[in-house]
């Protein structure tokens, strides 16, 4: 007997397809379930999502406040650098000179 | 947006995959409904085991729900249901490499869902039917998957190659090679 593969294979889908029978009301109560179970794990994500977007605004924010500090201190140094260096020289000769005078008196 | 069932028939799946994708349940349940039974079939098919195409099936439908803002709709939603079930099914077979699930072919098959008038034939063609779930269970899942794609759901070798993610001549080389084996296969039986 010559074998027609095409037929068979053919045959053996139709059979296939006529033993698939799913009550319509299993089906819908799978669906729901799925939906509903989709959802469910949707919001999760998102959840996660704002968690990480939460973390990552924290670090930005102290990172912002930790330069900000850093600046602050960076630029109270500079001034007390500036007195040191520029106002103290400049006080001295003003010092001497009232010394100078007061000795004489 | 949707708001009834009796809408459904002005509906065309784009619309309603829109609706769904901006939230509407109605919408989402309408198109799973739809495509229930193309996507249990299929697996049924590729697995042969009830119980797992069932959970597949339920698995596949999450992940839809899930992932549904991502589709763009090139293509039906049925194939794209189906390409989330391979997926799936990939991950449940690298996840129970170990522990094989039980497959029943026989049992799938009823000698008399495709009778003819001559008994002798129907022997014959029940046994073919029987070999070549056999031979499918001995191949590698992805062949089958394959194989379930062209000859059983009828897609085109373009769309299995999209679908499986092979290049079209590596798609029909192996159809050739697994056809060929498939009817040694059965001549030797017969």
């Amino acid at each position: 007997m010559k074998l027609d593969l095409d037929d068979t294979l053919k045959k053996a889908n139709q059979t296939y397809e006529s033993r698939v029978v799913v009550d319509k009301e299993t089906i819908k109560k799978e669906i729901n379930l799925a939906i509903d179970h989709g959802y469910e794990r949707l919001e999760k994500k998102q959840h996660q999502k704002d968690n990480v977007i939460f973390v990552l605004i924290a670090i930005l924010v102290f990172a912002m406040a930790g330069t900000a500090i850093q600046l602050g201190f960076g630029l109270l140094l500079i001034g007390i650098q500036l007195i040191l260096v520029i106002g103290v020289p400049l006080l001295i000769p003003y010092t001497i000179s009232s010394y100078v005078k007061g000795g004489l008196k | 947006m949707l708001k009834d069932r009796k809408e459904w028939d002005e509906l065309d799946e784009k619309s309603l995959i829109t609706d769904a994708q901006k939230g509407n349940r109605l919408a989402m349940n309408m198109l799973l409904e739809d495509n229930y039974e193309i996507l249990y079939k299929f697996l049924l098919k590729t697995t042969q085991n009830e119980e797992l195409s069932k959970d597949l099936v339920q698995e596949t439908m999450i992940k839809a729900v899930v992932h549904l803002k991502s589709f763009k709709a090139d293509s039906k939603f049925s194939t794209w249901l189906i390409r989330i079930s391979i997926n799936t099914y990939k991950n449940y077979i690298r996840q129970n490499q170990r522990q094989r699930h039980q497959q029943v072919p026989l049992e799938m098959f009823d000698p008399f869902g495709v009778s003819s008038q001559d008994v002798e034939k129907d022997v014959i063609l029940h046994q073919q039917i029987l070999e070549i779930n056999k031979y499918l269970m001995t191949i590698k899942p992805k062949d089958r998957i394959i194989f379930v794609l062209k000859y059983y759901e009828g897609y085109s070798y373009e769309e299995i190659s999209t679908i499986v993610n092979i290049k079209i001549g590596t798609c029909k080389s192996k159809m050739h090679y697994l056809m060929e084996k498939l009817r040694k296969e059965l001549e030797v039986e017969l």
